[in-house]
């Protein structure tokens, strides 16, 4: 089981709507994460936020992958929850326009936000299959070993997806495994 | 400056009917004010305080009609001017009840205030807007409210003022937002980037601005006018002036059908005005 940590949005406000603010909410969130138990899954709740600007989703979340797929943020999967229908919008567009993707869970399941299909395909067989090596997600997909591995990097580095190192008996050198957050 | 404000809407006009005035001071004349609306007032405020800022009194000369200055009262016109300030005219008795579900009043907007004015005006759209449609509202209003506390950013901060209108004399349901800020205009904010240095006037930069990715910083930004405009493409007519220094940019937006319009203004007004109504299904 891994260790989570939520950030509840929502209580910093139903309507969210200055970058100025969300700089503030970024910044507690990326301190927490860095100064926090060792937490390997944030969860991001939007529950009881109303409506927010994309200048807010921008400042807030749009940094904030940004800075996690730079390596800026200690690594660690990243589930949005609690957004809706507008909300998902906004974050949605925010993610397109800096070519960043991020997992969500709403209603009809978990969802890869901002990212082309061939990205979002990836994801609902990573859903799918939830523990799993990338050979599996190439079976799955029907790709080649190699473009499994380019796209579980992308998965990787959005928090969409955990990856482990494990260890096979009779087998020496590295090998990885992925699994889905929370 | 001498402001003269007559009819119904007056600062909805191209040109404003202003002059000079000999002292120096500020004179809003608004004896012939017919009808004012969320514009006017959050205007007059940030005129007058933009005013005290360079030293210059404000004399505010009340309307002749009881029923117009009661509203410049009852939306705390009055109680926001600066304290120095002379009211020539008569104030009527204030009635005051709280119809926080229909209105806010003309209010101080800064960085502090920002969010809890923008939690007022988003509960203002979730009582008149079904559903996402009321998070599109929201989310128009708020890029409005990030422009004047990220970009119209002046020691005297912006106003902002909102009414709803049930439509019970004019037929047309809407919501209408002002927030008036005292900033450096968008001309010289746009300028700032070497990119946008060669703008040429106000008028040209306020039809930039509603361009995606033109921005007065040099960060990837500069979608905020644009943002807003798209968010009101859920159905309901809309229609947003922004007047800055000397320029007047209107648009109306319809769905998917958006007209924009820029020109050039004779009567400049320093920091930026944003004037936003949505009619109401």
């Amino acid at each position: 089981m891994s260790k989570c940590m939520t950030f509840a949005v929502g209580q910093r406000g139903a309507f969210l709507a200055t970058r100025n603010s969300a700089r503030a909410i970024r910044e507690d969130l990326e301190e927490r994460i860095a100064s926090g138990p060792a937490s390997e899954v944030v969860v991001i709740d939007f529950g009881g936020v109303e409506a927010m600007t994309i200048s807010f989703a921008d400042e807030f979340l749009g940094r904030f992958y940004t800075a996690l797929a730079a390596g800026h943020v200690r690594p660690v999967a990243v589930l949005l929850t609690g957004l809706n229908e507008e909300n998902t919008e906004a974050v949605t567009i925010c993610l397109q326009r800096r070519e960043l993707v991020a997992a969500a869970l709403a209603d009809s399941g978990r969802k890869l936000l901002g990212a082309q299909e061939f990205l979002a395909e990836s994801y609902r067989h990573a859903v799918q299959l939830r523990n799993f090596k990338a050979g599996e997600l190439a079976a799955s997909l029907r790709i080649t070993p190699q473009n499994a591995n380019n796209r579980l990097k992308r998965l990787v580095k959005a928090g969409a997806v955990r990856k482990e190192r494990t260890t096979s008996p009779g087998r020496g050198g590295k090998e990885f495994s992925y699994a889905l957050p929370c | 400056m001498y402001l003269r404000l007559t009819g119904r809407h007056p600062l909805l006009s191209r040109n404003l009917q202003q002059a000079p005035c000999p002292d120096g001071e500020l004179i809003v004349d608004a004896h012939r004010l017919a009808f004012a609306g969320p514009l006017e007032l959050a205007a007059i405020v940030g005129l007058a305080h933009a005013a005290r800022a360079q030293g210059r009194g404000t004399t505010l000369v009340t309307a002749e009609d009881p029923s117009v200055t009661g509203y410049l009262q009852r939306m705390d016109v009055i109680r926001r001017l600066p304290a120095s300030t002379v009211i020539d005219g008569r104030l009527p008795a204030e009635r005051r009840t709280d119809l926080a579900s229909a209105l806010l009043e003309v209010s101080h907007l800064n960085t502090e205030t920002a969010e809890d004015l923008a939690t007022r005006l988003g509960r203002l759209a979730a009582a008149h807007f079904n559903g996402t449609a009321a998070g599109k509202v929201f989310a128009a209003i708020g890029e409005l409210i990030d422009n004047a506390v990220d970009h119209g950013a002046s020691s005297e901060g912006a106003f902002v003022a909102a009414q709803v209108y049930t439509g019970a004399t004019s037929g047309r349901r809407g919501l209408e937002v002002a927030i008036c800020d005292t900033g450096i205009g968008v001309l010289a904010h746009l300028r700032r980037n070497p990119a946008h240095a060669a703008v040429p006037d106000a008028a040209s930069a306020l039809a930039s601005a509603f361009q995606p990715g033109v921005s007065g910083t040099t960060e990837d930004r500069g979608n905020g006018l644009n943002d807003l405009l798209t968010r009101l493409e859920f159905g309901s007519l809309a229609r947003f002036h922004l007047r800055s220094g000397a320029g007047l940019a209107t648009v109306t937006v319809r769905g998917q059908w958006r007209t924009e319009r820029s020109h050039r203004t004779t009567t400049p007004v320093q920091g930026t005005w944003a004037w936003l109504r949505i009619r109401i299904p």
